[in-house]
Formats: structure tokens, C-alpha cells, sequence
């Protein structure tokens, strides 16, 4: 058994650094693999329904005729898996996350396809 | 012989925040009994099964837990492959593994920061964390998230480490090791623990195997019994022995948690230096049909997963055995003849996690 | 990693002395699982062994059935006994510890014995 076997962590503690980061002033660095927002590059998406099917939150919702593509960011768990699926890909996830809202309805981002796909 | 008391404990907090709750029944100081109740916070997810194709499944199971999140989707998919009968490339099992191992270290971490806490060591609480911080970091460079990874798909992993990656892990891994030493040294050596957790709660052997207590707890009662040795992933090529401690008591099964961190760390180098170069995935064609059960080991123990599939996309029926579940029977030999006042402690060295138990 | 897993049949008068035995041969409970597809529904008992070979019991039931109770040989027994009677409506004598319905205290009862082709949302 001994004493004082932690006096050289305060030590440290005590004239080093701190270990935090000083956060609003140091911005966090991502990293390139980090999974943030999703976002659609909607020029490419040809509204086909594959991500709104797959997606286990249930989360996009696509409609064809309206050219819409539509995400709850609330109800997205950012698993990437829409992302993997899209066959055209539309889909990326950005490396900053979804910013914090204080308004439910902003939760849904919509995005309209303006170009006109081939045969909708 | 004292009046009998009953005292509820939890749900509200009762050590760490999560909804455990055990009407101690009291004598005078010493607890005689207990009750436990979970089923606070309850969720179905594995009734989520049967409207989820098995693909997408992998990720609402890997949210059953917030800490062994890697190692349920792991267990996931390695119960689908068995039900394929399909067989993963040697890359990435040994990725599963580096992953799986890696949350090993945190949860341990974690735990010994929450044990720290328990017996009001609040900074060294924060000084162990501050350790884990730089493992969570690891995860986000390679997976892209800290806690949630999504990395495991039916038939292999969806992200690759490149080499170079790996050799930055080990050596971040190494200064964790040296960091965590100065810290572990408390929990051994430090007088005022010892008095705190010598002699509390002996479980012993024929105990811990009766009420079938299962990883740290169970090892820490002297029973050399580590899923791991099963082989499954990488493990099979890897070189190392269970963790055991002899004494059954709290002090005991901080040991095994101690001892096991530094074993993670030296399995992640051990990985690093044997694995191959190759595929990281195969490709899965049709549906599964049959039956099939399998373990492996978590940071808290043995986690047991049954599924079932008909051919259709929807299994029929997943379940999850959490590691918790099949503690809790051992807490309840524990906690007779202890003082109230270790009743948090015993609590937490059994490790529990009530949100994976909840699944 | 792909062994073949055999479920023994058992059956509910049998599962007692199935379990003695067990524990007779060091083998230790691990899980009980119920499951319940639309055509069939069984539980499942799986026992360990300390070199980690293990062997899967398979019982037939219904909802409703009364079983006796395992938790007498392996005190674990309990929770799993428990949980199937909440979520599953299956019956167990003699449980050590017996929560009477209130382990898991969910809004639709027995809310496991629906499969999903009868919930569906
Ligand atoms: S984003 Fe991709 S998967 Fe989703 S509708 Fe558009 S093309 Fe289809
Ligand atoms: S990241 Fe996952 S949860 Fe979010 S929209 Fe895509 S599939 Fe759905």
C-alpha cells in the first residue's frame, strides 16, 4: 500500500496545460471521416426513393412528381447508410454536424430538383 | 438482531445515471436481501427486427448500447454470416477486432472513471477520462463517429485503415498506456481504496459459475473464462490468456479491469503488426433462412445473440443477451452482508449497463 | 466461425430434468429466449460450459401454456422467466423470484406475443 500516488498527475495538472480546448475561441478540428449532415447534391438525384427505402430512421422522404427531396434532420441518426446506397452519388455527409435549432420546424430540409431528369 | 428496513436504491441515479433499482432489505446496517427491478426505460428494439431489413438492422442494434456499440453490430453481423454460413476476409476480422478492442479500452476507462467517482475520487474520475478522450479520437479518424461507429456490414466492414493509420494508433496507444499507468497505480496501490474495496463483496467461485456471472465479474472470482478464446474475428491468431484474479472481491474485479486494458492495448499492437493486406468485404447475395447463436465477449462479459431468419428480408426474431442481464443475479449474491453504504460500489463493479440490458 | 448449431428438442416436463442433468455436467445457463413467428413459437435454453462448448434446447409453446420453472437448478433463471412471461404471456411455477408481471411493465401487454405481420404500423 502507499501514499500519495497520484502527486505527480496533479502535479502536472497543476503547471501544465489545460486538457481541455478552449472551445469557442479553438474551433474542434473534424476529421475527413467524420459524419456530419447529410447533404444532397440534388442535380444528380433522379428521385428514385432507394434512400428514403432504405433508411432505418425513416428520415427522407422523396416524391417523384414534386421533385422533392426531403430530410428530418431530428430524426436522422447520421448511420451513412443512405449515403452507401444512393447509386447516383447524390448523397455525402458533410464533416460538421447538424447545427442545434431552437424551432421545431426547421427541422426539414427540403430540396427541389429544378432540371427536368430524363423520363420522370 | 435489528428491526428489518427496506430501502429503495435507484432508479433515480443510484451510482451512475442510469434506471437501476434494488429494494435492499436492511438489518441495522448490513443489507440480508435484495430485489432488483429494471424495465425503466424498455425499449423493443428487438421487436424493431421483423420491420427493418437485416441490413439495415446492423445500425439500430449498434444503438442498443452507447459504449459497446461496435462490438453489438459485431455481433450482429456475425450472427447473419453464421446463419449464411459466410466467411469474412482475414482484413477485416482483424479490423473488427483493432475496433472491438479499442472500445474494450474506453469502456474500461470509462468504468474506472465512474469507480473513481463512486468512492469520491472526482479528478481522478476526470483524469481517466481525459485518457479515454484521446481512444474516442481514434474512432472519429477512422469510423467517423465517437461513439456510434456504423462501420460493420453484413459480409465486412464499410471503412478500411490504411497502414500508416494503424502505426498512428499504436503510438497513441502507447502514450495511453503510460498516461493510464500513472492513473491504474491509484486503484492498486492507493491505501484509502484498498479500504474501500478489500473484502467488499466477495463472490466466490462456485457462486460466480452458479448464478452465472459472466467477463470481468466472473474472471474476478477466479474462473479463467473469456469468449474471446472462441477465436472468432482475429482473436483465434492472436496470443493471450483470460484475466484472472483469485479473491472475488471489489478489489479483484478492478484488477481484471486494469489488467485487461493493458491486454487490449497489447492485442491492438498485435494486430497492427500481423494484418494482412486484402478485401475488406464480400459480396452478400439473397436472404437468410435458419437459425443461429453466438457469443463473444464485451467489456462487461459475455453477450449472447440469437436470430432467426425465414428467407424474407425481415428476420424474424433477434435477440440480444446483454452482459448486464446475467450480472444482475450475481449482484444480488453479492450485496448480503455488505454495509449500506458499499451497496453503490458492489452496484458498479459488476459494470452495469442498464441501457444495453433494456434493449 | 460456421459451425452447424443443433437445437435438441425438449419438452415442457422434460426441461427440469433436462437442466439437472445439465448442471450434473458442469454446463451452466447462459440465455432463454423466446421467439414467436407467425406459424410457430418456442423457447430456446442455451447452457455453457466452462470451455465454452455450448448446447441450445429447444421447447415448443404457446401463449398462455404453463411451464415449470428453472430458476430451482439455475438461479439466473428468474429474469429470463420473467421477461417471457411479460412480454411473451407464457407461464412459469416457481420462479425464485417472481415479479408477477411487473418486470417489464409495457402499455400493450404481452407485447412481444404479436409478430409483425399482425402490428404492423
Ligand atoms: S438521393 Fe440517391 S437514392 Fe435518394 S432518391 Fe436521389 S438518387 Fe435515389
Ligand atoms: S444517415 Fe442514416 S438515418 Fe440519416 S438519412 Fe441517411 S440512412 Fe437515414
Amino acid at each position: 500500500m502507499a501514499f500519495n500516488v497520484i502527486g505527480k498527475t496533479v502535479m502536472k495538472s497543476l503547471f501544465g496545460k489545460p486538457a481541455t480546448a478552449m472551445y469557442p475561441v479553438i474551433k474542434n478540428e473534424f476529421y475527413p471521416n467524420t459524419r456530419g449532415n447529410i447533404e444532397v447534391a440534388i442535380d444528380k438525384c433522379n428521385f428514385c426513393g432507394l434512400c428514403s427505402r432504405r433508411c432505418p430512421a425513416g428520415a427522407i422522404e422523396v416524391s417523384k412528381p414534386d421533385k422533392k427531396w426531403e430530410i428530418d434532420r431530428t430524426r436522422c441518426i447520421v448511420c451513412n447508410f443512405c449515403v452507401q446506397v444512393c447509386a447516383r452519388d447524390s448523397l455525402s455527409t458533410q464533416r460538421h454536424y447538424t447545427v442545434p435549432m431552437t424551432d421545431k420546424s426547421k427541422r426539414i430540409s427540403t430540396s427541389y430538383g429544378q432540371t427536368v431528369q430524363e423520363d420522370a | 438482531m435489528g428491526e428489518r428496513t427496506i430501502i429503495p436504491f435507484g432508479p433515480q441515479h443510484p451510482v451512475l445515471p442510469e434506471p437501476l433499482h434494488l429494494d435492499l432489505i436492511l438489518e441495522d446496517e448490513k443489507v440480508v436481501g435484495a430485489v432488483p427491478s429494471i424495465g425503466f426505460v424498455h425499449r423493443g428494439l428487438e421487436k424493431l427486427v421483423e420491420k427493418r431489413d437485416f441490413h439495415e438492422m446492423m445500425y439500430v442494434i449498434e444503438r442498443v448500447c452507447g459504449i459497446c456499440s461496435f462490438i453489438h453490430g459485431q455481433g450482429y453481423v456475425q450472427t447473419i454470416e453464421g446463419i449464411f454460413g459466410l466467411e469474412i476476409p482475414d482484413r477485416a476480422k482483424f479490423l473488427r477486432t483493432i475496433w472491438a478492442e479499442l472500445s474494450r479500452v474506453h469502456s474500461h476507462l470509462l468504468w474506472l472513471g465512474l469507480m473513481a467517482d463512486a468512492y469520491g475520487f472526482e479528478s481522478l474520475f476526470m483524469h481517466c477520462w481525459r485518457v479515454r478522450e484521446k481512444v474516442l479520437d481514434i474512432f472519429e479518424e477512422t469510423t467517423g463517429g465517437r461513439v456510434i461507429f456504423s462501420v460493420c456490414k453484413v459480409g465486412g466492414v464499410w471503412k478500411d485503415i490504411d497502414n500508416e493509420t494503424l502505426k498512428r494508433i499504436v503510438e497513441v496507444l502507447n502514450v495511453v498506456e503510460q498516461e493510464s499507468k500513472a492513473l491504474t497505480d491509484v486503484f492498486i496501490k492507493d491505501f484509502t481504496v484498498q479500504k474501500r474495496t478489500r473484502g467488499v463483496g466477495v463472490l466466490s467461485y462456485q457462486d460466480a459459475i452458479d448464478v452465472g456471472a459472466v467477463g470481468p465479474t466472473l474472471r474476478g472470482s477466479g474462473v479463467a473464462m473469456d469468449l474471446r478464446k472462441l477465436g472468432y474475428a482475429a482473436y483465434g491468431e492472436l496470443n493471450f490468456e483470460p484475466i484472472v484474479e483469485k479473491d472475488g472481491d471489489c478489489y479483484a474485479r478492478t484488477i481484471v479491469r486494469v489488467r485487461e486494458l493493458y491486454q487490449s492495448i497489447d492485442l491492438i499492437r498485435q494486430c497492427v503488426s500481423k494484418i494482412p493486406d486484402g478485401e475488406i468485404e464480400v459480396k452478400v447475395k439473397g436472404n437468410p433462412k435458419g437459425e443461429y447463436v453466438s457469443r463473444l465477449e464485451q467489456p462487461r462479459g459475455q453477450v449472447v445473440y440469437y436470430g432467426r431468419a425465414n428467407g424474407t428480408k425481415y428476420l424474424e426474431r433477434f435477440r440480444v443477451r446483454t452482459p448486464t442481464f446475467a450480472n444482475i443475479p450475481a449482484l444480488l449474491k453479492m450485496l448480503p452482508g455488505a454495509d449500506l453504504a458499499d451497496v453503490p460500489l458492489l452496484a458498479l463493479t459488476i459494470d452495469p449497463c442498464i441501457s444495453c440490458t433494456e434493449r | 466461425m460456421a459451425e452447424v448449431q443443433t437445437f435438441h428438442p425438449v419438452t415442457g416436463s422434460e426441461i427440469v430434468n433436462t437442466a439437472k442433468n445439465m448442471l450434473k455436467e458442469g454446463y451452466r445457463l447462459i440465455q432463454i429466449c423466446c421467439t414467436k413467428t407467425p406459424t410457430e413459437m418456442d423457447i430456446i435454453y442455451t447452457f455453457e460450459k466452462l470451455n465454452l462448448q455450448c448446447e441450445n434446447f429447444k421447447l415448443p409453446v404457446n401463449v398462455g401454456d404453463t411451464l415449470p420453472s428453472i430458476s430451482g437448478v439455475f438461479f439466473a433463471a428468474f429474469l429470463y422467466e420473467n421477461e417471457i412471461h411479460d412480454l411473451y404471456g407464457v407461464n412459469f411455477t416457481g420462479m425464485a423470484v417472481d415479479f408477477k408481471g411487473t418486470l417489464y411493465e409495457t402499455a400493450v401487454k404481452q407485447a412481444f406475443s404479436m409478430t409483425g405481420a399482425e402490428n404492423k404500423e
